[in-house]
């Protein structure tokens, strides 16, 4: 594959990498000019249409994600049976092979990896996306060791297949959930079960639950209790194993509740403060995470509700204990410096940053919200931003089918985020602008040309919009371009329709079949030629001359059909050999008879002989083929298997050196 | 002894990775029946299951040709599966770039009034007896060996993410371990050898109260993967039954 250029975009550079349901090809990408990652479905995938779409469906899905720490999805296609998902070329290496060179990650590491891994996690689950297959194999790490989890969505496509397939022995059974091995209904605790069996596999450098067969491993995840990770590692703090423990529990409803929460835990243990007694029923933990849920939750409409609650909570908060308070302002800080490590996750936390930032003594800047500036013209938005005193970087400009130009196309943050402005700013605003429709021009030499290419090439080179439509002309052949609107040689933008004038070729007119029973070849060519029709196939095949009279005709004599359509004629004496064991076995073919080819003792062979066997079948005389071989004398006899059908007569033909030798009859009837 | 056999390739796939043989002594009498199912992709989901069918089918024809044949029935199974798994494992390594390919088998041997059954993977062996039928092969299957550990029941095992999971094929590895089971032969007995595409379609009770009709094998058999393909025959079908 490699060298191939999928829809004329997508050049194959080299396999990067082999899985069970596709390989993966490093690319370059023709348009944009830059590295891609191809990953290319495996042929056992490609028929199953259910599959397939299902495959589409999930990817376009997952395509929607954009995160820092998620492998960016760019393109999903399909060329003739290759099906393909374009994503973000990742130079690195999966977290697998990073814990297979460095061994036990140190825990601190391993709790900044497992905080990266669910910040993802956290964006997909609200997108109601659920990963089913995280695992250090689909986590890659980046030169700079930035994880980034990749193929969301695509375990669940493959469970709708039926291929057999040999059960994966070192994969993802280590990583499922108790739910999971069941087949049960699974859902973002699954998720968060197997981020804590990742994290396990950090922590410790083995997996928790290990055994010969994959059947067995699936079982432990059922029944058994790990092994603390502290057993094998002794300076993991309690807090740690704790943290793993809880997300591994076997009901979900003993699991964290989402992503958020673990990550909470996960701050914590870093800060150095152990989890008292299971973070459960931790007064601080449910508080702030109820906090980030209703947050989360609550979406950008309420969120003017939300701050008249926020406001009473706090009233609420000042009547507890003070060191309570300490505790909570210094967790909330760390949270927010973490956050903005990760990317991503921060603006869950960024209404609490507005109620809080206040009392720390550093920075008196409030954070601003960043407005929508998508459908604004870039520099209305650039004033806007200035105004504000909000950093942003170099606006990109991009095509645009539809968008005009100099409009802005998408922003980042997205609005409703607030961040921090002027001098103590940390992310800077990102526009993507539209440069209006690119152009290209509709070829002129096209006319004639064959209509699938013509399409192929509108659609994939020029990126336009071909639309069919079919027409009769006694000029162009069918099945090819009498003319596009716009006409050949306009200019257009791309993205744009074009109608492609393909030809039925010249109007037929309707005739009815001639009955041609009874005639001879000469007699029925006369009536078919006549009414401007065409001969078909003649059965039997393969004959020489067709000296009988016709028995049956296919269409059938009286069917209106269109001029030039071909009639299928039956001859007489028609005979219908059953084929061997090729194709589809029907019922009752492909029983087989084994027999014993001789020597003939009277007949004069040297050392090796050329034995050829055919066989018929029924009352034809038409010898099939069987088998061809150069025998040694001492390997008679041999032994050949001949295919038989019950209730037709089967005889064994057999020929040495090319002479005929002799006829045993092998099956007369059940 | 009366028997049919059937193979489609169900509505939705376009291949038929499923193979199957009858094969029958010099008085016409059937002797042997296999029945596989192929996996490995789409060039190649088809070479396993028919090498399987052909070199077993040639091992013991060859067999019971030799004279003074001593050995018993099980080691006459075990020596032409075992050649086959050699052939197809020797075939994937030369000729498709160490591409696992593989094979799941049924097949059944009639020998001095027993039947003797070997079997790998997730097709199955029914024995209908007093109007009773019974799976007396073990799927060989991710779910297959959940459902026996009693972690799954069987309509559980059949929406499973992993159902197309095999645990064991034969040309998968170098060597394979084969399940064998034997059953006296008495009148009456049928004997159904089938693939998953029928098994993940229809109950054992259907097949029961099917394959216990008076009607002929054949139209039983077409009867079934009509409705197996009602259910939406996605995989392919194949089913050789046998009435003693």
């Amino acid at each position: 594959m490699t060298g191939k250029v999928l829809n004329n975009r997508y050049e194959l550079v080299e396999l990067a990498g082999s899985g069970g349901m596709a390989d993966v090809y490093k690319a370059r990408c023709r348009v944009l000019k830059r590295w891609v990652a191809v990953k290319i479905l495996k042929d056992e995938f490609v028929n199953d249409e259910e599959f397939l779409e299902r495959f589409e469906r999930e990817a376009y899905a997952a395509g929607s994600l954009n995160h820092p720490n998620i492998v960016s999805i760019y393109d999903v296609g399909r060329e003739d049976n290759i099906h393909y998902i374009v994503m973000e070329y990742v130079d690195g290496i999966t977290l697998k092979d990073y814990i297979r060179r460095n061994g036990a990650i140190p825990w601190e590491e391993a709790a900044e990896i497992a905080i990266s891994i669910l910040s993802a996690l956290h964006k997909a689950h609200r997108h109601n996306i659920v990963h089913r297959d995280i695992k250090p194999q689909n986590i890659l790490m980046t030169s700079d060791n930035v994880p980034k989890v990749a193929d969301f969505g695509i375990a669940r496509a493959t469970s709708t297949s039926t291929i057999t397939m040999k059960v994966d022995t070192v994969g993802s059974v280590h990583y499922s959930s108790p739910e999971q091995a069941r087949g049960g209904y699974t859902d973002a605790q699954s998720d968060i079960y197997s981020v804590g069996v990742t994290l396990y596999e950090m922590l410790t450098g083995r997996v928790p639950f290990d055994a010969d067969t994959p059947v067995s491993v699936a079982l432990k995840h059922i029944e058994e209790e790990a092994p603390i990770p502290s057993d094998y590692v002794a300076d993991i703090p309690k807090a740690m194993d704790d943290i793993v423990l809880r997300a591994m529990k076997k009901a979900k409803t003993e699991r964290y509740d989402s992503a958020l929460q673990m990550i909470a835990d996960l701050d914590r243990a870093k800060m150095g403060k152990e989890m008292s007694n299971g973070s459960v029923n931790d007064p601080f933990a449910t508080k702030v995470i109820g906090d980030l849920e209703d947050e989360t939750l609550a979406g950008k409409s309420s969120r003017n509700k939300n701050k008249r609650k926020n406001d009473k909570r706090k009233a609420k908060k000042s009547d507890k204990p003070k060191s309570k308070k300490k505790g909570f302002l210094i967790a909330t800080v760390y949270i927010l410096l973490i956050g903005v490590i990760v990317g991503g996750i921060w603006f869950a936390y960024d209404k609490i940053v507005k109620d809080l930032i206040g009392a720390i003594s550093a920075p008196k800047t409030e954070p601003v919200e960043v407005i929508s500036y998508i459908g604004k013209h870039i520099d209305e938005a650039i004033e806007d931003l200035k105004e504000k005193n909000l950093p942003y970087l170099e606006p990109v400009y991009e095509y645009h089918d539809t968008v005009e130009k100099d409009i802005v196309i998408s922003q980042k943050p997205t609005a409703g985020i607030s961040i921090m402005p002027g001098s103590v700013a940390i992310t800077k605003v990102e526009l993507i602008v539209s440069n209006g429709p690119q152009m290209v021009t509709i070829p002129e030499d096209m006319k004639f040309a064959d209509y699938l290419e013509v399409e192929l090439y509108l659609r994939d080179d020029l990126r336009l919009k071909p639309k069919e439509v079919a027409e009769y002309s006694d000029e162009v052949a069918e099945g090819r371009v009498i003319r596009t609107q716009p006409a050949m040689g306009s200019d257009v933008s791309v993205g744009s329709e074009v109608i492609i004038y393909r030809s039925l070729g010249p109007k037929l007119m309707d005739v009815v079949v001639p009955d041609l029973s009874n005639d001879t070849m000469d007699e029925a060519k006369h009536k078919l030629l006549s009414e401007n029709l065409s001969i078909g196939k003649i059965f039997p095949e393969d004959r020489e001359g067709y000296k009988g009279r016709i028995i049956d005709q296919e269409p059938k004599a009286g069917t209106t059909v269109k001029e030039l359509t071909a009639v299928n004629l039956y001859f007489g004496d028609e005979q219908s050999p059953t084929g061997g064991d090729g194709g589809v076995p029907g019922i009752n073919q492909s029983v087989r008879v084994t027999r014993s080819i001789y020597l003939p003792v009277q007949g004069n062979f040297g050392n090796k002989v050329e034995v050829e066997a055919y066989y018929t079948t029924g009352d034809t005389t038409e010898e099939i083929f069987l088998t061809r071989i150069e025998l040694e004398r001492t390997k008679f006899p041999y032994d050949v298997l001949v295919p038989v059908t019950p209730g037709a007569k089967t005889t064994l033909i057999v020929y040495m050196d090319g002479q005929f030798q002799y006829t045993e009859e092998v099956f007369s009837e059940r | 002894m009366e028997y049919a056999a059937i193979s489609d390739k169900g509505i939705i796939r376009e291949q038929n990775e499923d193979f199957w043989n009858i094969i029958l002594d010099e008085n016409g009498q059937p002797q042997a029946f296999i029945v596989a199912d192929g996996m490995g992709g789409h060039q190649a989901g088809d070479i396993a299951s028919k090498m399987a069918v052909e070199l077993i089918s040639n091992g013991i024809c060859s067999y019971f040709k030799k004279e003074n044949a001593k050995d018993t029935t099980e080691q006459v199974f075990k020596d032409a599966i075992n050649q086959a798994n050699d052939g197809i494992f020797q075939y994937a390594l030369k000729n498709l770039d160490g591409n696992n390919i593989g094979t799941t088998l049924t097949a059944g041997l009639l020998n001095k009034g027993r039947l003797t059954i070997a079997h790998i993977g997730d097709s199955r062996f029914y024995l209908i007896r007093n109007a009773n039928i019974e799976k007396l092969t073990k799927d060989h299957s991710f779910v297959g060996e959940l459902v026996d550990k009693g972690i799954l029941d069987v309509e559980e095992a059949k929406v499973h993410p992993r159902r197309n999971q095999i645990t064991r094929a034969l040309g998968y590895e170098k060597e394979v371990q084969i399940d064998f089971y034997s059953v006296d032969v008495y009148s009456d007995d049928i004997y159904l050898f089938c693939t998953d595409g029928l098994t993940m379609k229809l109950t054992s009770d259907e097949l029961l109260s099917m394959l216990i009709q008076d009607k002929d094998l054949d139209s039983i058999l077409r009867d079934m993967v009509a409705l197996a393909n009602e259910r939406g025959g996605e995989d392919n079908i194949t089913a050789i039954a046998v009435k003693v």
